[in-house]
């Protein structure tokens, strides 16, 4: 027989390279993972052999993951760039993908048009398209269609005992284990497994004249039979799962991944996290969901029994957290390492075959007569268009879903921060990018800076990271307490880890670092602001590492090329004669091809019952979708969807919202937004939002809404009623009246001293001239307490610039236990006014932070509370203290913005108004009160923001309520052991300030009335978003 | 530089080490007769240091072995292996040029057989007649104009080979302020001289510099900054003196200067502090300019006093001074009352003008108290019935530091 090209499949690479190498380029570069694997491609090829790689986590091995995807991508770099590598590499998957489903279909169902139909479904399978398109899970798509490739071998070797096909099947493999570990590990249970029951089961079909005498007895005899050839596959590739990647399982047991668990959302129950349940579960299964009750139908059949439990598996698997049973299957342990979509994937990959046939059967074959014969030939042809339309829809909508929910920043242009990098060896600290996405690991592939995230979670090697469920601290902010506590960590004690610039793209964070002692350094071409921390060694110039013995590493390096050498050679002759068509026969399971009778009625109907239940879910989730989201529909609604639009900055939609009667225009409401600004308007996220309608007429209603907003320095819960009526069957609220305040001046004249530091005046990359290099401001630390509150210990005290020039200072405290032990050692973090004027007072107060959730049996707690600290897990108790102070010249962020005017106190709060005598607005006001007592000693110190920016010229009211818990006592005090910049305080005060007086003391106390503390002092201080 | 030189000197040495071993590889054919007699060295004197290497002879013993002969050379800067090589038909230690280099002492030390056969040393002396560069240090780099304060200027002059030189040298350490120029010398101890410079009692820039015969340093400057401030006086500067809520007062001090009569740098920190007889508490911060501080602050919106000072915290402070503000109103117009709107107002001030925009008025109807702000002259609330039903309430209006009682009537 002369064998004919197989149209379909030759349509479907076509078709698949048309449509997925189009639209990746407009897709892979904004997906989760596909940047990962480029800066993984990228160390390859700048260092091929040397598994250490410094650039994330304080550095860590490249060991943890398969290298061949990355390894081909560096290689491919050398011709094209990194992105050539990648692309190339993606197109490879999708031919791959392309002709895998073909190969694996015609084992499953011998028919080459089914199979040539399996490989044009192959084209537009939305969780294929999801995988590559969303995901960018590169290794696990080579992985699983090498795999598919594989399955022909091995079936013919455990059919036919020829060595050629053992080897054929055991090379594929090998390249299946180097690019993706997981692949084969389960492809093992949910592919192999199942495909050697069936060769069984074939062989056992053999022996006997028809299907129905395959019976236990004759199928345990055919197992006997085969027993030889099963265990000398599953030997070698356990040699092979073992041996091609045997560096990954050294490093594995190595560094065993003890980490907490990182949320991910195909784990959610489904039900309940919708989002989850549709990017997990709806979009991969997509129109195939219809047609399970087909998939089981078939798969049940005899000669597909395995491939039937396999695929329920993999179903139930593939819910995740929606029914208990994914975690019992898997143990704890494994359910919250894996991300369960892969289970969805192979589950819908595995449908592909099956559902090849369906549409060869409703289209060409026996189904096409029984349908036509039921409803006529315009309806079978129209719901052919119509389902066809629908899945080709389905692919578009997956396709595009980047781009309508954005899962990733803009992307940024790097080069300005390369540059940067690259600018008076700044690349010689390490940099930490915020807000960047999946894109920081493009930025870290450029660049030979270090940085101390990282975005491949399972290297993480810091205790501060590994120990909390946070993915990067590039997006700490969505991961709450966990994300925003490691983050300030970070940034204050940056020393620890020689970090001393900051990218942030998402100025959410810009408070924190402000607040933390960080100065904004300038702002990119590309609107990424620079942040900079003074006073931060380089890091050495020898760095430590793990180094893996010479053997690993030449086998990591050498190893997943090879195999796919050597897969290739050995498949060059059946490439040949596939492609060319020197062989007239066709391969062995071409004798189990199915007979298709008609279909069973009770299949008919259980199809249409499910479609119908189908219909109805979905109908239901419309209509609820439709009743919660229509803005307008009740009063409830449109509270939620004008705080909604608020907290997306949406205003003229918020404004919609607003009653269109009332005298408030677009125009005033625009206006009225502008001039607000603040912590609460400006920097923070809602949390929560309790609404209570309480109706009063069929028209008009008041709304309650207590809302919770998640800012960078604290959680704000804001109260506010609203008038709600209803107009023309729409409900709106009824805006509030403004502020009518207006300033007295309207021509503000300031005169000021500003500063500018040049760094190096002569223009070389020399290291700095020692003319250059500035003397550190003289600040003297005034008093220093070590005090005690319940367990947790504390040090307050003030600090004074006594030096001419601005300073820009860092706290340190330690504590010591009576053998003069170090116990604990931490910086003051925002409890302190970093730059000071000269002269300038501040207070400052140190806690004594552990590495939040060190011991895993610990309560994490479930509430988002950004100023919540962990305390530091004492060994001893502490008696005696230290606190260093080194500051640096400060040339930015003096201003004076915010004065206190009319503070006075009223019962347990403190009230007055913050006025703004500035040119510039003071965005986040800071009070520092320090707590005194009788005797004028300084007792406590505490923060507090303001929640909305004074304007110039403008009054902030403020109400605080005054420390009222049980005081801290005294531990130890004095300052003896305080030094600054390295000198002994006591040195400093005798030589610079030796007549110290009470100036400005006594005026400076308030007294306060009723309270375990006599007197407060406040100083403040102010964030400039925009500074002039 | 440092590591640059180390680097070169050590493939110097390994060069010259393959070099001499070659050389005495070559020579081992000529040396025919192999005598075991002991030798010595010509004695070496001190030497000055140099660039090209030194020869050391050999007195007596002609005939060598080069496999049991050998000389090791230590100074401050390393230890070397040399052995002898012949040169004009005599047998010669050369000892290259990146040890003869470092001025210090050396040692050495001749082995024969493994024997040591000659032990003594020599000193390698800084070549005074090639003078290099003169380092300097200052430091720090800026400093306080009183008696306490000092910088000191540290000078390392060097020969051209970059050896210290030899103690006693003279080395002249200058220093300039203003019109002022002070030369001293200063004998070189240890390799180096230092100096401390004393505090000038004004404020200004100092430069300093030093010289060794027709070497000089380069210009190294220390600012002086003033020394901390002292008292100083205040006063109040304003259009008017109503209590209206909206005007702006500035405090403004006099030149704030040191014991010395220096004006403090601009940016120095001043704060202002103001009470008034309630106990309410001001505090306003100011940077100097040219010594002068001004801070401002908005006028109250009720007539009282307040007791002005200024301080530079724990340094030096002002004297107080007393700031009168006066009511713009005599009373409040009684309330008024259309649809539930209760309107207080209009409020005029000490012109007979409105009010300005934003006076806090606060109404405490029954038990409830309201605080709204003055829009046109005038406060509106609106009185909603559900919260007040028709009837007679008692009214308590404040503002602009005056109270009045009415009753009102709600229809």
């Amino acid at each position: 027989m002369q064998s004919k090209t197989n149209k379909y499949l030759v349509s479907a690479v076509l078709l698949g390279m048309i449509f997925h190498g189009t639209a990746m380029f407009f897709t892979v570069e904004r997906t989760y993972d596909a940047l990962i694997h480029l800066f993984f491609a990228n160390h390859y090829a700048t260092s091929w052999f040397e598994p250490w790689s410094y650039s994330w986590y304080t550095g860590f091995t490249v060991m943890g993951y398969p290298p061949l995807v990355h390894q081909t991508i560096g290689a491919l770099s050398y011709i094209g760039g990194l992105k050539f590598g990648m692309f190339t590499v993606a197109l490879t998957g999708v031919v791959l993908f392309i002709t895998g489903v073909y190969r694996f279909t015609q084992v499953l169902i011998p028919n080459k048009k089914v199979a040539g139909y399996a490989a044009l479904m192959a084209v537009f399978s939305s969780s294929f398209v999801e995988t590559l398109h969303i995901f960018g899970q590169l290794p696990s798509i080579i992985g699983i269609s090498v795999l598919m490739h594989c399955l022909p071998e091995i079936y013919l070797w455990v059919k036919t005992a020829r060595k050629r096909h053992l080897f054929k099947a055991l090379a594929l493999l090998s390249v299946t284990v180097t690019s993706h570990h997981v692949t084969p590990i389960f492809g093992m249970i949910f592919f192999i497994f199942p495909l050697l029951g069936m060769v069984v089961m074939d062989a056992a079909r053999e022996k006997v004249n028809s299907t129905k005498e395959v019976t236990v007895i004759a199928f345990a005899k055919a197992v006997w039979t085969h027993l030889r050839r099963i265990v000398i596959f599953g030997a070698c590739s356990l040699v092979l799962i073992v041996g091609c990647i045997f560096p990954y399982w050294v490093n594995t047991k190595n560094n065993p991944i003890t980490q907490v668990p990182i949320p991910h959302g195909s784990r959610d129950n489904f039900l309940e996290v919708l989002s989850s349940g549709l990017v997990f579960f709806v979009i991969p299964w997509g129109l195939l969901m219809f047609l399970l009750p087909y998939f089981f139908y078939r798969y049940y059949s005899k000669r597909l029994l395995f491939f039937g439990i396999s695929f329920t598996l993999l179903l139930i698997l593939g819910t995740g957290g929606t029914t208990p049973v994914p975690l019992a299957m898997l143990g704890e342990n494994a359910f919250n390492i894996l991300t369960l979509d892969r289970f969805t994937l192979w589950a819908s990959i595995m449908a592909l075959p099956v559902f090849g046939e369906f549409c060869y059967r409703f289209v060409e074959g026996d189904y096409k007569d029984y349908l036509q014969e039921k409803w006529g030939t315009l309806v079978h042809r129209a719901s052919g268009a119509f389902l066809s339309f629908l899945f080709i829809f389905i692919a578009i909508f997956t396709i595009t879903l980047g781009k309508f929910r954005p899962s990733q920043p803009d992307a940024i242009k790097m080069t300005p921060i390369v540059n940067f990098l690259n600018e008076d060896e700044h690349y010689k600290w390490r940099y930490l990018p915020l807000g960047f996405g999946d894109q920081m690991a493009w930025l870290s592939a450029q660049t030979k800076a270090t940085t101390v995230d990282g975005d491949y979670h399972s290297a993480r090697r810091l205790p501060e990271l590994t120990t909390r469920a946070v993915e990067r601290l590039e997006n700490s902010k969505y991961r709450g307490i966990e994300g925003i506590g490691s983050l300030q960590q970070f940034l204050t004690v940056p020393e620890k880890y020689h970090l001393k610039y900051v990218f942030s793209n998402d100025k959410f964070y810009d408070p924190l670092l402000y607040f933390a002692g960080w100065h904004r350094l300038s702002l990119l071409e590309n609107g990424i602001m620079v942040w900079e921390k003074a006073g931060i060694a380089p890091l050495p110039s020898v760095l430590p590492r793990e180094d893996a013995p010479l053997v690993l590493k030449l086998m990591w390096g050498i190893i997943p090329f090879t195999t796919v050498i050597i897969a290739f050679l050995l498949h060059l002759g059946s490439l040949w004669t596939r492609s060319f068509k020197r062989k007239k026969e066709l391969p062995l399971y071409f004798a189990f091809a199915p007979i298709y009778k008609r279909a069973p009625s009770l299949l008919y109907r259980a199809s249409v019952v499910w479609t119908i239940i189908l219909l109805i879910v979905i109908a239901f989730g419309g209509y609820l979708f439709y009743v919660k989201n229509t803005t307008q529909l009740s009063a409830n609604n449109v509270v939620t969807a004008y705080y909604d639009a608020v907290d997306f900055k949406e205003f003229e939609r918020a404004h919609s919202y607003l009653d269109p009667d009332s005298d408030k225009k677009l125009s005033q409401f625009m206006l009225e937004i502008s001039v607000s600004d603040g912590l609460l308007s400006s920097y923070a996220k809602l949390d929560s939002l309790y609404i209570d309608i309480i109706p009063k007429t069929d028209t008009t209603a008041l709304g309650i809404v207590d809302a919770t907003w998640i800012t960078p320095l604290k959680e704000i819960e804001t109260h506010d009623e609203l008038q709600l009526l209803k107009k023309r069957s729409k409900w709106y609220i009824v805006p509030k009246t403004v502020d009518p305040d207006i300033p007295p001046e309207q021509l503000l004249i300031q005169s000021g001293t500003r500063y500018y530091n040049h760094g190096k005046r002569a223009v070389t990359s020399e290291q700095t001239f020692h003319e250059d290099v500035l003397k550190q401001p003289v600040v003297e630390v005034l008093s220093a307490r070590l005090v005690q509150l319940d367990t947790t210990y504390a040090i307050v005290g003030e600090i004074q610039n006594v030096d001419n020039i601005p300073a820009d200072i860092s706290v340190t405290g330690a504590i010591y236990n009576e053998d003069n032990e170090e116990l604990a050692r931490f910086n003051a973090k925002d409890v302190v006014k970093h730059k000071l004027l000269p002269k300038e007072t501040t207070l400052y107060r140190i806690n004594f932070e552990g590495i939040a959730w060190a011991s895993a049996t610990e309560e994490k707690p479930t509430t988002y509370a950004p100023d919540t600290f962990t305390e530091i897990d004492l060994t001893d108790i502490p008696v005696n203290f230290e606190v260093q102070v080194s500051a640096n010249v400060a040339t930015t962020d003096l201003y004076q913005a915010v004065d206190l005017s009319k503070v006075q106190q009223e019962e347990n709060t403190l009230k007055g108004f913050l006025f703004n005598t500035s040119i510039e607005e003071a965005t986040i006001p800071q009070l520092l009160i320090g707590y005194y007592n009788e005797d004028k000693e300084l007792l406590w110190v505490e923060s507090r923001y303001i929640d909305e920016s004074v304007r110039q010229q403008r009054k902030r009211p403020f109400s605080e309520v005054l420390y009222s818990d049980i005081l801290p006592t005294e531990v130890a005090s004095g300052l003896e052991t305080a030094s600054v910049n390295g000198l002994p305080n006591q040195s400093i005060s005798d030589k610079v300030v030796p007549q110290r007086n009470t100036s400005g003391s006594e005026q400076s106390f308030i007294p306060i009335k009723n309270m375990p503390y006599a007197y407060i002092t406040i100083t403040t201080n102010n964030y400039v978003g925009n500074p002039k | 530089m440092i590591k640059r030189s180390t680097y070169i000197s050590s493939f110097a040495i390994v060069a010259l080490s393959l070099l001499t071993m070659f050389c005495s590889c070559a020579d081992k054919a000529t040396v025919k007769t192999v005598q075991h007699t002991a030798i010595t060295l010509m004695d070496v004197g001190d030497q000055t240091v140099t660039d090209k290497g030194l020869y050391i002879s050999i007195k007596t013993g002609s005939a060598l072995d080069e496999q049991t002969v050998y000389l090791i050379l230590s100074s401050t800067y390393a230890t070397i292996i040399v052995e002898p090589e012949i040169l004009d038909n005599t047998a010669q230690f050369y000892i290259p040029p990146s040890f003869t280099k470092r001025s210090g002492v050396v040692n050495y030390s001749l082995y024969s057989n493994g024997n040591i056969t000659q032990e003594s040393e020599f000193s390698l002396l800084p070549d005074t007649n090639h003078l290099g560069t003169i380092e300097t240090f200052l430091g720090p780099r800026s400093i306080v104009a009183n008696v306490r304060d000092y910088t000191m200027l540290v000078s390392i002059p060097t020969d051209t080979l970059d050896n210290t030189l030899p103690d006693n040298t003279q080395v002249a350490l200058k220093s300039q302020f203003k019109s002022a120029i002070k030369t001293t010398t200063h004998p070189i101890a240890s390799g180096f001289v230092w100096k401390r410079i004393s505090s000038p009692l004004r404020t200004g820039r100092m430069s300093t510099g030093s010289t060794l015969e027709n070497i000089s340093s380069k210009e190294l400057v220390a600012d002086v900054f003033p020394d901390v401030a002292q008292n100083f006086q205040i006063e109040a500067n304003s259009n008017h003196n109503y209590a209206d809520g909206n005007e702006i007062i500035s405090f403004q001090s006099t030149q704030i200067r040191d014991e010395h009569g220096n004006v403090m740098t601009d940016g120095t920190l001043v704060t202002f502090y103001m009470t008034d007889a309630t106990g309410a508490h001001w505090q306003n911060k100011a940077s100097t300019v040219n010594g002068y501080a001004f801070a401002k602050a908005l006028h109250p919106q009720s007539p009282t006093t307040w007791n002005v000072r200024a301080a530079v915290t724990g340094i030096a402070q002002s004297n107080t001074i007393t700031q009168q503000f006066k009511s713009i109103i005599t009373s409040i117009p009684t309330p008024t009352i259309t649809e539930r709107n209760l309107t207080i107002g209009p409020l005029t001030s000490y012109l007979g003008q409105l009010v300005q925009n934003g006076i806090d008025v606060s109404v405490t109807i029954g038990d409830e108290t309201r605080n709204g702000q003055t829009k046109n002259g005038e406060a509106t609330f609106y009185l909603k019935e559900e919260n007040y039903p028709a009837g007679t309430y008692d009214v308590v209006v404040r503002c602009l530091g005056l109270e009045s009682n009415t009753q009102i009537l709600i229809d």
